[in-house]
């Protein structure tokens, strides 16, 4: 590998980064969509959302298994009810890294 | 600038990646995947944006900026109100630039962080769940993000990479809609 093979590699990187969100959007944004698409596409939010977290609690990497009463999953459960609570992303943030940092804690005690 | 930002950006995302694997068709293939997932999260921030009827420069310039973190705070603050495309062009930006910087920092920094310390592995999580919170405005969105989170661990086990999100969502979201229609074709025959 040399320089300009990393500098081709780094274009392309760009290429494929841009052009998927680019292309699909710019040929849309020219046309009204149809009243199905729109609703379908409010719902797109909250299932990309669910789907990113979902796994991250039940499920362990390296192999990928399902596993019930990771401490991501314990620490989830106080940190939602305070998100639904107040609301706050901060606050919940915080909740969450603690929650989690003690479990995490107790678990190495144990 | 878009295409600078991205270009600068991939390269400090996936530049590790690349040198890692010495195969160049491979990272590529991986960064293309990554960003179609990307792709998907700037529709419905389109539609938001522009409804449809905005000049592709702007789409391009703006949608361009798209990641998982600023997607989701674009949805909140949209659902919300008082946020407009020129919010989102921001958000989606600085997010990025605070991404590069913090990814140099994290380089000479990190070193004195333990790893794990303060549950700081814990803080896109809980972000998450806080925005997921955010977008659930009713009981179609609630079931759909049940819907969501079952085909998601079960796409996980089966599929590789992070295909998994693009196919549990499109089935939750598709689900959710049915279910929309079915309990407003009730209501309406009622």
């Amino acid at each position: 590998m040399n320089s300009f093979d990393y500098i081709i590699l780094i274009i392309l990187m760009g290429a494929v980064t841009y052009l998927p969100r680019m292309l699909p959007l710019v040929a849309l944004s020219s046309r009204r969509l149809p009243v199905w698409f729109t609703e379908w596409l409010e719902l797109i939010p909250v299932a990309i959302l669910s789907a990113l977290i979902a796994p991250t609690l039940l499920a362990s990497t390296e192999p990928r298994t399902f596993s019930l009463g990771k401490p991501e999953l314990l620490a989830a459960l106080p940190t939602l009810l305070f998100a639904l609570k107040t609301r706050s992303l901060a606050g919940t943030v915080i909740v969450g890294m603690f929650c989690y940092w003690g479990l995490k804690l107790v678990a190495l005690s144990n | 600038m878009a295409d600078g930002f991205n270009v600068y950006y991939s390269f400090c995302r996936w530049f590790p990646v690349y040198c890692r694997c010495h195969d160049r068709q491979r990272s590529l293939h991986h960064i293309y995947c990554c960003n179609h997932l990307h792709g998907k999260f700037a529709a419905p921030v389109d539609e938001f944006c522009h409804g449809g009827s905005f000049p592709g420069c702007f789409t391009s310039f703006s949608d361009a900026g798209v990641t998982d973190e600023s997607f989701a705070v674009n949805m909140a603050r949209f659902n919300q109100g008082g946020w407009n495309r020129y919010s989102a062009l921001v958000l989606n930006h600085v997010t990025n630039a605070t991404w590069i910087v913090s990814t140099v920092a994290g380089c000479y920094v990190g070193q004195f962080i333990p790893a794990g310390s303060f549950g700081i592995d814990y803080a896109l999580t809980g972000m998450f769940i806080c925005l997921l919170v955010f977008q659930l405005r009713g009981t179609v969105f609630a079931i759909t993000a049940l819907i969501a989170a079952f085909c998601s661990v079960l796409a996980y086990l089966w599929l590789p990479g992070n295909a998994y999100v693009i196919v549990s969502s499109c089935l939750a979201a598709t689900a959710g809609f049915a279910i929309k229609r079915a309990m407003r074709h009730r209501k309406q025959t009622t």
